[in-house]
């Protein structure tokens, strides 16, 4: 099992953060290796909302399962793994603070990927990189989009 | 009225492309500077159904209102704007040939930017080059997203 302790100073309110957080079509924007993403029941986060997501390992099309398991208004959001797909174990945690310049946000992903789905083909190390490469763009990509301003 | 036609090979079979074209979730990985869509009704593309689409120039949110016009399975989408957001008028067409194990992928777009809407914010020469940048990295993305393997049983 892995995990990734980021903060992340956004110059932004927390109700921008929120937004972007809210909204699970922001989704394959904020992972660079997710490409789709369904929800149900379709539409902004609630607990209990399944995910289930199209992604890529290089050339190879994956699939992860999420649900939606807190909700704090303008404090916390937190995802964790549903069984089936390509990470065995999965919890994402994000917590925001308003702060002199913005909004503070804290994040912890804690994942392992499934040997049982990808089989003997894959390194295990290797995907497992990739899952941290992925988290850490995600937190860069997370600051942008929730930074950006509306035309007007 | 600007005008964009690219024709791309994709290694992939024509309902591998239809499936993507056919979710809506996977636009904004399509579009470089797309960042969200929402689509009503929810679910897979039908005709009538209406994107509001999330997109970015440098550090700016922008909106772009579309709706599906056109299907024809595994041959023809077709797409216009509707009113309000960055275009003043947008139409694209995507025309899929199936070639044995491939598929000619054949995209169209003719689109004005809404004066309105960009205004006094951006400069109209460089939002007009992000459209073009956009329009020609979506065949490229498309082909890529086509053409990934599903896992080995």
């Amino acid at each position: 099992m892995r995990t990734v302790r980021e903060s992340v100073l956004v110059q932004a309110t927390p109700e921008s953060v929120w937004e972007v957080l809210m909204d699970p079509y922001y989704t394959p924007k904020l992972y660079p290796d997710i490409l789709n993403i369904m929800v149900d029941p379709p539409g902004r986060a609630v607990v209990g909302q399944k995910r289930t997501v199209g992604g890529k390992a290089g050339k190879r099309l994956i699939e992860l399962r999420t649900v939606v398991l807190d909700l704090v208004p303008l404090q916390k959001f937190e995802v964790g793994g549903r069984p089936g797909g390509a990470l065995e174990e999965f919890s994402e945690v994000l917590e925001l603070s308003q702060v002199k310049g913005g909004t503070q946000v804290k994040i912890t992903f804690v994942f392992k990927v499934s040997e049982d789905y990808f089989g003997p083909e894959f390194d295990l190390f290797t995907l497992e990189q990739m899952v941290v490469r992925n988290q850490e763009v995600y937190i860069k990509n997370l600051k942008e989009l929730s930074e950006l301003r509306k035309v007007g | 009225m600007p005008k964009l036609q690219v024709v791309t090979e994709v290694l992939a079979p024509v309902k591998t492309i239809w499936e993507v074209l056919m979710e809506s979730s996977f636009v904004p990985k399509l579009y470089p500077d797309v960042i969200a869509v929402v689509v009503d009704p929810p679910g897979r593309n039908v005709v009538g159904q209406k994107f509001h689409i999330t997109g970015r120039a440098g550090r700016r949110k922008l909106e772009i209102f579309a709706e599906t016009t056109e299907l024809v399975t595994e041959k023809k989408v077709g797409t216009t704007n509707r009113p309000g957001g960055l275009f003043k008028s947008f139409r694209s067409e995507i025309l899929l040939e199936p070639r044995g194990a491939t598929t000619s992928v054949q995209t169209t777009f003719q689109y004005e930017l809404s004066m309105g809407y960009v205004g006094k914010v951006l400069n109209m020469i460089a939002l007009e080059r992000l459209v073009n940048d956009n329009l020609k990295a979506y065949s490229k993305n498309l082909k890529d997203v086509c053409e990934l393997q599903p896992l080995p049983k």
